[in-house]
C-alpha cells in the first residue's frame, strides 16, 4: 500500500524504495529509507520489511588457527558426499600459508586435503574453484592448478606426467630422447615449456629379410647403446637385411629420421613442434561451451583468456562418457580434432585486467575491471567476441552472479546487470552508487595495503547479495552485506559479516554457507545462514558470536529511518498529535522522532510488544513541525515493520518572513 | 682371266674396258629418280618440314603461354593470399578475436594455402613444360619418320632403277659374250630384247638362245648360271643379288635362257662365263 496523505494524516506502508543512502533524505520519496539495517523485503510479496536471519557455525574450527582466515568456500560434490572446500590463508609468505580443508557435510567432519608444508605464492590473491566431472579443480595466481577427487590431492593437475626431451644423452627415467620415433600425440617438456610434435615420425616397423628401397621409412625398436626405444630411419640405399642402427656400416643404407629441437638457438619454436600451453596459475576461471576457460596469467597483461580442448568422448567404450583433460590445451588439428587456444580480450585499450568470467547460456561474459565483453559461439569456428561496455566491469573474481535469467555484477560504479547484449545499471543503482563506490574504493585501498578482501556476489531468496568487508579504520561497520531485490528494484543493508560465500544444495535443500572476516571471527570458522537443525528448530534468528568455541549467539538488531515527510513548501507548521508504527515481534520496539530536517532526536519511545501478531506501537508527542521523520528500531529479531503513521492537525498560520525560519 | 674386272679382256685390243659394269658403277652416281618423282619427294619433304616447323612454332607459343600462365597463377595466388589474409584479419576483427590463436591459425592457413598454391602453379608449369617436351620429341619423331619414309621410297625407287639398269647391262654383256662385239646372243643388242622387265628380258634372251636348260637339267643349269654371273654381281647387295639370281634361275628353269652351260650355240666351256 502506498503512502496515504489525508488532510491530517500521513501513512506509509510501502518500503519498496529500499535503502537509499545517496539521496538527499529531505527530498526522497516516502517509500525510501535513507538509513536502515538488517531489514529485507518480505519474500511473501507484501510491502513489509522483515529482519534478516541469523547464522551459526557449521562446526567448530577447521584447524583451530587464529593465524588463518577462511578466504574462500567452494561447494564440491562427488559420488559419495557433499563437501565444502575451505581455503584458508594467513596472507603471509611462509610454509602452510595456504591450507585447504574439506568439510564433509554428511557428518561435518573436516580434513586437510592439500600437501602440508608448502609455501604458496601470492597467498592473499583470490582462488578459483569449480567441480568438473566430479573432480574439484582450483587455482590461484602463481600456483599450479590443483585438484581433489575426494581422496587424492594433485598439486599439479595442469601439467600431467610429461617426459623431458633430452638430446645427445641417454634418456633417463622421465626423459625421452630427441631421436625417439614420436607418434605426434606426445607432449614433452623442454626448457620449462611443453611441446607436441607437429607430425608423427613413427613408421612401419623394420623387418629382417624384407627388401627396402631407397626412400622407404621404417621405425625400429632395439637396444642401441643400452637404450631401447623406437627410432626411425629412412632408406638411402636399397637393402635387404641391413639392421638400421645396428648393422656394421648401416649408415650407408639408412639415415636417421628425427625431429629438431623444439626451440632453436634464437629461441624460436620450430615449425615441427607446437607449443602447448598449460593452465596458468590464475584467479579467474570458468566452464563454458564444454571447455575450461582461464585468464592467461603470465602472458601479456592478463587480458587474454586461455581455453582448453573441449570434452571428448571416452575412447574404447561402447557407451562412452565425455571426458575432460585439464592438461589438454594444445591447438587442434585434423587428427586430434578441436583443441585449445587463447583469445585476447583487448582491442588496444587496456581497461584493466580480466577480473571475472561467467558462462551465460550461449555467451561467455568476460569482465575486465573497466569493460565488459561477451564471447558467443561454441567452437573455434564460431567464437565471436565483442565488447558490451566501456568503463563498467567487475571488481573481483566472484563479483558476478546470475539470477532469473540475468547476470548481475558488481562494478566500480555500482551494481549492473546484463543480458549478454547490453549492460545497464540495475534500477535503483543511483540510490546507492556513491556509497557503494566509496566502500569498494576503501576495500581496494585495503587490498593495496595488504589486506585484500574482495566482494563476493551471490544469490539467496531470489535476491542478489554482495559482501563488502572492509577493514578500514574509518569504516564503522567493517562487515556489511548488501542486498538487491530485483522485484522491488531496491537495495537493503545488513551487517551480515560475510567474507566468502558458498551456496550449495545438500540433502535437497539449498544452503548458504559463509566465512567471516577476521574482524568478526577469531578463528577459522564456517557459518550457515538461517541455520536450521533439530536443535535450533525452525529457524535461526540470532548470530553466532564468532568466538573460539561456540558460546551462544547475539541478537540481531535492526532499524529503519523513514524519509522526511514535509508538510508543504510553505513554512507552515503542523501540530503533531501522535506517531505510530505497526510492527511484529515479541520484543521492545522503539520509535524515535525527528523534526524539521534536524538530526536531533525530539522524542523516543520504547514499546514492549508481547503479542506475536502485528501490533500498533505509539510514539510520543513532539512539537509542531514543518517536516517529520521516524526511526523504528529494535535490538533483536525476528521482527517485521509494516508501516508507520503521523497524525497532524493544522495550527494557526504563522509565517516567518526572514531568510530562514 | 682378267674379265670381269676392269682389266684387259681376252680377245680385245682396246685394253681396259671403260664401260664395264663395275667401272660404270664406280664412276656413275646411282640412278636418280625421274623429275616427277623427285618433285614429289621434294614436296613430301617440304611438307614434312613445314609440319615440323608449324608444330615447333606452336610449341614455342605454348611455352610462352605456359610461362605466362605460371606468372598469372602465381600472381593470382599471391593476390588471393593477400585477399585471404585481409579476409582472415577482417574476420578476426569482426569476430573480435584478432591476435587470438584462432586468428593466428587462420593466418597460418592463408600462408599455407599460398605456399601450396604457388607450388601447384609450379607443378602446373613443370607439367606443361614436360608436355611440350614430349610433344616436341613427338614432332621430331614424326618428321624423321616421314623423312625416312620419303627417303626409303626414293631409295626403293632408285634401287629398282639400278637393278633395271644392271639387268640391262647384264643382258647386254651376255649378248657381247655370245655374239659379235656389240651384239647379244644371236647378234642382238640389249635394245633388241623385248620386254620391260627382267623376266621378259631374260625370257627373250632364253628364247633366242635355244632353250637348252631342259636338256642339262635345272640344277646343273642353275649352278652354271650362278657361276656365270657371280663375278658380275658380287658388288651388289646380298638381297639384290639373291633377287637377281632367283629371277634368272626361274627363267632358266623355264628354259627361257637356253643352254647357258651347253656346248652348242650357247655359252660353252672355254668361252663361257665362269
Amino acid at each position: 500500500m502506498p503512502v496515504i496523505t489525508a488532510p491530517n494524516l500521513v501513512e506509509q506502508s510501502d518500503f519498496g524504495g529500499g535503502w537509499a543512502p545517496d539521496i538527499d533524505s529531505a527530498a526522497t520519496d516516502a517509500n525510501i529509507l535513507p538509513d536502515m539495517m538488517n531489514l529485507l523485503p518480505d519474500n511473501g510479496g507484501s510491502d513489509a520489511l522483515v529482519t534478516r536471519k541469523g547464522f551459526k557455525r557449521v562446526r567448530e574450527e577447521l584447524a583451530g588457527l587464529s593465524t588463518h582466515y577462511v578466504k574462500h568456500i567452494f561447494p564440491y560434490r562427488n559420488a559419495t558426499s557433499n563437501y565444502l572446500i575451505c581455503i584458508l590463508s594467513s596472507d603471509a609468505a611462509a610454509a602452510n600459508n595456504v591450507r585447504l580443508y574439506a568439510i564433509d557435510l554428511n557428518d561435518l567432519s573436516v580434513a586437510r586435503i592439500d600437501t602440508a608444508g608448502v609455501t604458496w605464492a601470492n597467498p592473499d590473491r583470490p582462488h578459483w574453484g569449480m567441480t568438473i566431472q566430479a573432480v574439484y579443480y582450483g587455482g590461484s595466481p602463481g600456483n599450479e592448478v590443483y585438484s581433489w577427487d575426494g581422496s587424492t590431492w594433485d598439486a599439479t593437475a595442469n601439467t600431467g606426467t610429461w617426459d623431458t626431451l633430452v638430446d645427445s644423452v641417454a634418456p633417463g627415467s622421465g626423459e625421452v630422447a630427441r631421436d625417439f620415433a614420436f607418434k605426434g600425440n606426445e607432449t614433452v617438456t623442454y626448457s620449462g615449456d611443453q611441446y607436441t610434435p607437429a607430425r608423427g615420425i613413427r613408421f612401419p616397423a623394420w623387418e629382417a629379410g624384407q627388401h627396402y628401397e631407397s626412400g622407404e621409412r621404417v621405425s625400429y625398436k632395439t637396444a642401441i647403446g643400452g637404450e631401447t626405444y623406437w627410432r626411425s630411419y629412412r632408406a638411402i640405399k636399397a637393402s635387404d637385411s641391413v639392421e638400421p642402427g645396428i648393422a656394421s656400416g648401416w649408415q650407408a643404407y639408412w639415415q636417421k629420421v628425427r625431429l629438431p629441437l623444439p626451440v632453436n638457438d634464437d629461441g624460436e619454436t620450430s615449425a615441427k613442434w607446437y607449443f602447448v600451453p598449460i593452465a596458468p596459475g590464475s584467479s579467474v576461471a570458468q566452464w563454458h561451451a564444454n571447455r575450461f576457460w582461464i585468464r592467461y596469467d603470465g602472458q601479456g597483461d592478463k587480458s587474454r583468456v586461455l581455453y582448453s580442448a573441449p570434452t571428448h568422448p571416452e575412447k574404447g567404450q561402447d557407451v562412452p562418457d565425455v571426458v575432460f583433460d585439464m592438461t589438454d590445451f594444445q591447438p587442434g588439428n585434423d587428427i586430434k580434432g578441436p583443441g585449445g587456444g587463447w583469445i585476447p580480450v583487448n582491442d588496444g585499450r587496456q581497461e584493466g585486467v580480466v577480473e571475472a568470467m561467467w558462462s551465460y547460456g550461449q555467451y561467455l561474459i568476460i569482465f575486465k575491471r573497466q569493460a565488459t565483453w561477451v564471447l558467443s559461439g561454441n567452437s573455434e569456428e564460431t567464437f565471436t567476441l565483442r565488447r558490451l561496455s566501456r568503463h563498467v566491469g567487475a571488481v573481483s573474481t566472484s563479483a558476478v552472479v546470475e539470477l532469473n535469467g540475468l547476470v548481475y555484477f558488481l562494478s566500480d560504479d555500482g551494481l549492473y546487470v546484463t543480458d549478454g547484449t547490453a549492460v545497464e545499471p540495475v534500477p535503483g543503482n543511483d540510490r546507492v552508487r556513491l556509497t557503494l563506490t566509496a566502500r569498494i574504493d576503501l576495500m581496494h585501498a585495503e587490498g593495496a595495503a595488504g589486506n585484500l578482501r574482495e566482494p563476493d556476489v551471490f544469490t539467496w531468496d531470489d535476491m542478489v547479495w554482495f559482501t563488502l568487508p572492509c577493514d578500514d579504520t574509518g569504516v564503522t561497520n567493517k562487515a556489511e552485506t548488501w542486498v538487491y531485490s530485483p522485484k522491488t528494484q531496491a537495495f537493503y543493508r545488513t551487517d551480515l559479516p560475510a567474507l566468502a560465500v558458498a551456496t550449495a544444495r545438500h540433502k535437497g535443500v539449498r544452503k548458504f554457507f559463509f566465512s567471516a572476516p577476521t574482524t568478526y571471527s577469531l578463528r577459522d570458522l564456517v557459518y550457515q545462514y538461517d541455520h536450521v537443525s533439530a536443535v535450533d528448530g525452525s529457524g535461526f534468528e540470532t548470530d553466532d558470536t564468532g568466538v573460539d568455541t561456540y558460546a551462544g549467539t547475539s541478537a540481531i538488531a535492526w532499524y529503519a529511518t523513514s524519509a522526511w515527510l514535509p508538510f508543504g513548501t510553505a513554512p507552515e507548521q503542523r501540530r503533531i498529535r501522535r506517531t505510530w508504527a505497526i510492527v511484529k515481534g515479541v520484543m521492545t520496539h522503539t520509535i524515535k522522532t525527528y523534526r524539521d530536517w534536524s538530526t536531533t532526536e525530539v522524542s523516543s519511545e520504547a514499546r514492549a510488544v508481547t503479542s506475536t501478531f502485528p501490533t500498533h506501537i505509539e510514539g510520543e508527542w513532539v512539537p509542531d513541525a514543518r517536516a517529520i521523520q521516524l526511526r523504528i528500531s529494535s535490538t533483536k529479531s525476528p521482527a517485521a515493520l509494516y508501516g508507520f503513521a503521523v497524525d497532524t492537525q493544522p495550527r494557526r498560520v504563522r509565517y516567518h518572513t526572514g531568510t530562514t525560519n | 682371266m682378267a674379265y670381269p674386272g676392269n682389266g684387259p679382256r681376252a680377245g680385245r685390243t682396246t685394253g681396259r674396258q671403260r664401260n664395264s659394269l663395275l667401272n660404270n658403277a664406280s664412276k656413275t652416281p646411282p640412278p636418280v629418280v625421274g623429275p616427277s618423282s623427285a618433285i614429289n619427294y621434294g614436296q613430301q619433304t617440304a611438307a614434312a618440314q613445314m609440319t615440323l616447323s608449324e608444330r615447333l612454332a606452336t610449341l614455342k607459343a605454348q611455352q610462352g603461354l605456359i610461362a605466362g600462365q605460371f606468372r598469372m597463377d602465381r600472381a593470382q595466388v599471391k593476390a588471393d593470399a593477400i585477399g585471404s589474409m585481409a579476409g582472415a584479419v577482417n574476420s578476426a576483427l569482426d569476430r573480435g578475436i584478432l591476435n587470438s590463436s584462432i586468428d593466428y591459425g587462420q593466418r597460418a592457413g592463408v600462408l599455407s594455402e599460398r605456399a601450396s598454391g604457388i607450388q601447384a602453379a609450379v607443378q602446373a608449369k613443370l607439367a606443361g613444360k614436360l608436355g611440350l617436351r614430349t610433344e616436341r620429341i613427338g614432332a621430331f619423331n614424326d618428321y624423321y619418320n616421314q623423312l625416312f619414309a620419303i627417303q626409303s621410297a626414293k631409295s626403293a625407287e632408285q634401287q629398282e632403277m639400278a637393278t633395271q639398269a644392271f639387268l640391262n647391262d647384264l643382258v647386254m654383256r651376255l649378248g657381247d659374250e655370245q655374239g659379235p662385239p656389240g651384239r647379244g646372243p644371236g647378234g642382238r643388242t640389249a635394245q633388241t630384247y623385248k620386254g620391260s622387265n627382267l623376266d621378259e628380258m631374260l625370257g627373250t634372251a632364253a628364247r633366242e638362245g635355244g632353250g637348252t636348260a631342259a636338256k642339262t637339267g635345272p640344277n646343273q643349269a642353275q649352278k652354271q648360271l650362278t657361276q656365270l654371273i657371280a663375278p658380275f654381281i658380287n658388288f651388289l647387295p646380298e638381297s639384290v643379288r639373291r633377287e637377281l639370281i632367283g629371277r634368272l634361275q626361274n627363267a632358266l628353269s623355264m628354259g627361257l635362257l637356253g643352254n647357258l652351260a651347253g656346248t652348242s650355240g650357247g655359252v660353252g666351256p672355254g668361252r663361257g662365263l665362269r
